[in-house]
């Protein structure tokens, strides 16, 4: 009912702010405690050099803005008792904040001022680097996932904020704005704020030969498993089949997945099946940890062989399962489900992430609403499913063992 | 606002927010209600039911308080062995019947308690409750699937997030060594038998046990009678459940390093000296993200664990950085009410906090929790605060 009545209020509101080309979406919801801002901003190149200063510039901007320091912005941003999301993404960021309804002028002002008016200070990120070399991660997983996402390269402060200007130019961006307001105050108050920026002419970023920093080591104790396959459109030929049977793989504990890994062998406690968000769509993602003892090509190996084997066992009730669980993600805050909000969060009804997820949706294009979803994956049959986890899983799938090796590839 | 707050205020636009929300509510007459029935049942298993009929989900949550249970063998890892197989419930398939209805479970062990959590959309409540009748029975167990399970416990093992560690960590630092580690290790996993299985299960469920919590949008009288319902499985104990003894203090260790964490044992957070340490916690998490709070709540005593951290967090930390000091007081003080209202946001986050609060102390509820936050003084967060940096404790992974 809350997703209905979501969307009904977004097909009224949401038309796309036209002036300037920047696209602001709305999302008034009246019985809303506050303001969400959403914003999200491409950038095409997913090499490891970008990647590296992506994820700096990420942590960057929760450094201070040129109108609040550090601690005000903090200050300021944790009025509804969360903290702001800056959140680097492949091939794109997202940053969002909340303020207490009746706040829209100071949410849009924090928001353009986190955006278009960061500190970018030398020494901020001096010191941020520093802790870079520090870091540790919170968890063998975080750690093994870690070690297989972008090798962080040492930025030069001046390529650094040529990427900042190259990337954060309004027209370029997708805006959204959720909560307390009346329709068309929340684009005119992100429109009224927005600079008028081009991006700067340049011949491509220049690449400084500096060694990257050494990615973190996988821990021994267990041998991490990861694969991605070719990017989804959810709207395009074969979406929803693809997106059903990710969630016949990766949706709960009696997924596919979790079944032949877990369940029926004992090879492994966490295994996920993920969509994970690109700019170039959803990029299915799977990841299991089992046992050390092996090398990664059989570790992949018996993986592979143990979703194919049970492939037989699937039958139509898996996949009305899963149909439901995947109907529902939008609508109730699940646990375990494959549709990812970002690199690291999963989607939730809560408002912040509808916002969230529509504005992910405009940046790349896609033109479906979640409702109108709902009428394409209940068309999906098992042959359907059965047909795409085999084109995934088959030896000569197109998949690649890791994202490393897939940035890699790309870069070169 | 509380006039107890004299130096630490909250930002003058907090308090106009706050202020025109109490003043609107107040004239709309829509000060919110709290419906909620607690009883502790003839066979000894307390029950509380919330009415949130705003609500579109529903959750029923037990927790199977383990404290005091006299065993021979390693009593945490069978403690985890016995929460994977109560997470499949009696037919052994609890999870797909139960995501069948796009509902579902999870189970977590904490240093007092078994949790086995049921939670899915309230247009399946009623036939998701005749399933969670499974929950507290255990499925038939024959060596291979004791073997499988022993596997996967030994996968778990290798992940075990950093904080979770700090929190092992703590138990055995602040004199809570005999308590058990949830976890086990992964040699006592291995040694766990079918007998001891059956020992640990025949004492842990019995009703004097078994807490079971009901939020949902539906009647406070129905949910309390299906929690009733699901109560009649559990047997009464002839033997006394054992509480909690006083945790014994720890000596004053300096803050710890990245990759390091710091713990306290509080009192509850049914004391304002309780939540004032919870009100740090909070706000060293918001002044930096890289901390993590880990909150181990009872109705008796609080295990809380800042683990991760920034090296210059930690450095404004130990060295009494005033303007450090003042933001974390001011964010924590901000923080509290609001993260006591989001553990009531949603039927699974409340069912889990009343089931954890009333496990140890069955007057105990968020309600209660509230009603003392305008008792935290700008004193009590200073000597919280304080506490944390002379008293806490280092902890490493």
């Amino acid at each position: 009912m809350r997703f209905l009545l979501s969307a009904c209020v977004l097909l009224i509101a949401a038309a796309i702010f036209a002036e300037d080309r920047v696209q602001i979406l709305e999302m008034p919801d009246t019985s809303a405690d506050r303001i969400i801002f959403e914003a999200a901003i491409p950038y095409p190149e997913s090499d490891l050099w970008h990647q590296g200063h992506w994820e700096m510039l990420a942590q960057s901007l929760r450094q201070g803005s040129q109108d609040f320091g550090r601690q005000e912005l903090r200050r300021l941003t944790q009025l509804t008792g969360t903290n702001f999301v800056t959140q680097a993404n492949d091939g794109w960021m997202r940053v969002q904040l909340s303020v207490p309804a009746g706040e829209m002028d100071l949410g849009a002002l924090l928001m353009t001022s986190i955006l278009f008016r960061p500190s970018l200070r030398e020494d901020d990120f001096r010191l941020l680097l520093s802790t870079l070399d520090d870091a540790t991660p919170r968890s063998p997983w975080e750690q093994a996932v870690g070690s297989r996402r972008a090798a962080r390269w040492r930025p030069h402060f001046e390529e650094f904020r040529l990427l900042y200007e190259t990337a954060f130019v309004p027209d370029q961006m997708v805006f959204g704005v959720a909560g307390s307001f009346r329709s068309g105050e929340g684009q005119a108050a992100i429109a009224s704020r927005l600079p008028r920026r081009q991006a700067p002419r340049t011949d491509g970023l220049r690449r400084t030969p500096q060694p990257p920093l050494a990615p973190p080591t996988e821990p021994s104790a267990f041998r991490f498993v990861e694969r991605i396959f070719p990017e989804v459109q959810l709207d395009g030929a074969g979406g929803p089949q693809q997106l059903l049977a990710a969630y016949v793989l990766g949706a709960g504990f009696s997924s596919h997945l979790t079944s032949a890994l877990r369940e029926r062998r004992g090879l492994s406690y966490r295994q996920e099946f993920l969509l994970v968000p690109t700019l170039a769509g959803y990029r299915p993602t799977l990841r299991a940890a089992t046992d050390a003892d092996q090398i990664e090509a059989d570790a992949w190996e018996r993986v592979r062989e143990a979703v194919l084997a049970d492939l037989a066992e699937l039958s139509d009730a898996d996949v009305e399962r899963a149909r439901t669980l995947l109907l529902q993600s939008f609508d109730v805050a699940m646990p375990y489900h494959p549709l990812m909000l970002d690199a690291e969060r999963l989607v939730s009804p809560a408002l912040e992430d509808q916002i969230a997820l529509r504005v992910y949706w405009t940046l790349t294009g896609m033109t479906l609403t979640p409702e109108q979803l709902r009428p394409l994956v209940e068309n999906v049959e098992l042959e359907d499913v059965l047909e795409q986890i085999e084109r995934w899983f088959k030896p000569s799938s197109r998949s690649n063992h890791n994202l490393l090796t897939w940035l890699r590839g790309q870069s070169s | 606002m509380s006039p107890a707050h004299p130096t630490v205020r909250a930002p003058s636009l907090h308090n106009e927010v706050v202020l025109t929300w109490l003043c609107a509510s107040l004239v709309l007459g829509q000060v919110p209600r709290t419906p909620v029935f607690r009883q502790e049942l003839p066979n000894g298993t307390r029950i509380v039911a919330h009415s949130m009929p705003e609500a579109d989900t529903f959750s029923v949550h037990f927790a199977f308080r383990h404290v005091g249970l006299e065993v021979n063998a390693d009593l945490g890892s069978t403690l985890h062995l016995l929460e994977h197989f109560l997470a499949r419930g009696e037919s052994g398939s609890l999870a797909a019947k139960a995501e069948s209805l796009g509902t579902w479970v999870e189970a977590y062990t904490t240093r007092e308690a078994i949790h086995v959590a049921f939670t899915g959309p309230a247009s399946e409540m009623e036939a998701a409750l005749a399933l969670a009748e499974e929950i507290g029975g255990l499925p038939r167990i024959t060596l291979d699937h004791l073997e499988l399970e022993q596997r996967i416990i030994q996968h778990e093992l290798n992940l075990i997030p950093r904080s979770l560690r700090h929190v092992r960590s703590a138990w055995n630092l602040i004199g809570e060594g005999s308590r058990p580690d949830p976890f086990g290790s992964a040699e006592s996993i291995q040694g766990v038998t079918f007998d001891d299985l059956n020992q640990v299960s025949e004492q842990l469920l019995v009703a004097p046990r078994v807490s079971i919590a009901m939020s949902g949008p539906a009647a406070v009288d129905d949910l309390a009678a299906a929690a009733e319902q699901l109560a009649t499985r559990f047997r009464p104990s002839g033997e006394p459940v054992a509480d909690w003894a006083t945790p014994e203090w720890s000596p004053s260790i300096p803050p710890s390093p990245p990759g390091g964490g710091l713990a306290i044992i509080t009192p509850s957070i049914g004391q304002p000296a309780g939540l004032a340490n919870l009100a740090i916690l909070l706000g060293f998490s918001l002044v930096d993200r890289e901390w993590e709070p880990i909150y181990q709540p009872s109705g008796i005593s609080s295990l809380m664990v800042l683990s991760g951290g920034n090296p210059e967090s930690w450095m404004a930390l130990q060295q009494g950085d005033a303007n450090f000091r003042a933001e974390v007081l001011n964010a924590g003080y901000r923080a509290l009410p609001q993260w006591i209202a989001s553990q009531q946001r949603s039927p699974a986050s409340d069912a889990a906090f009343r089931a954890t609060l009333m496990s140890s102390n069955f007057a105990l509820g968020p309600e209660q929790v509230l009603a003392r936050v305008d008792l935290v003084s700008v004193e009590l967060l200073s000597a919280a605060y304080d506490r944390w940096r002379q008293e806490g404790v280092r902890v490493r992974a």
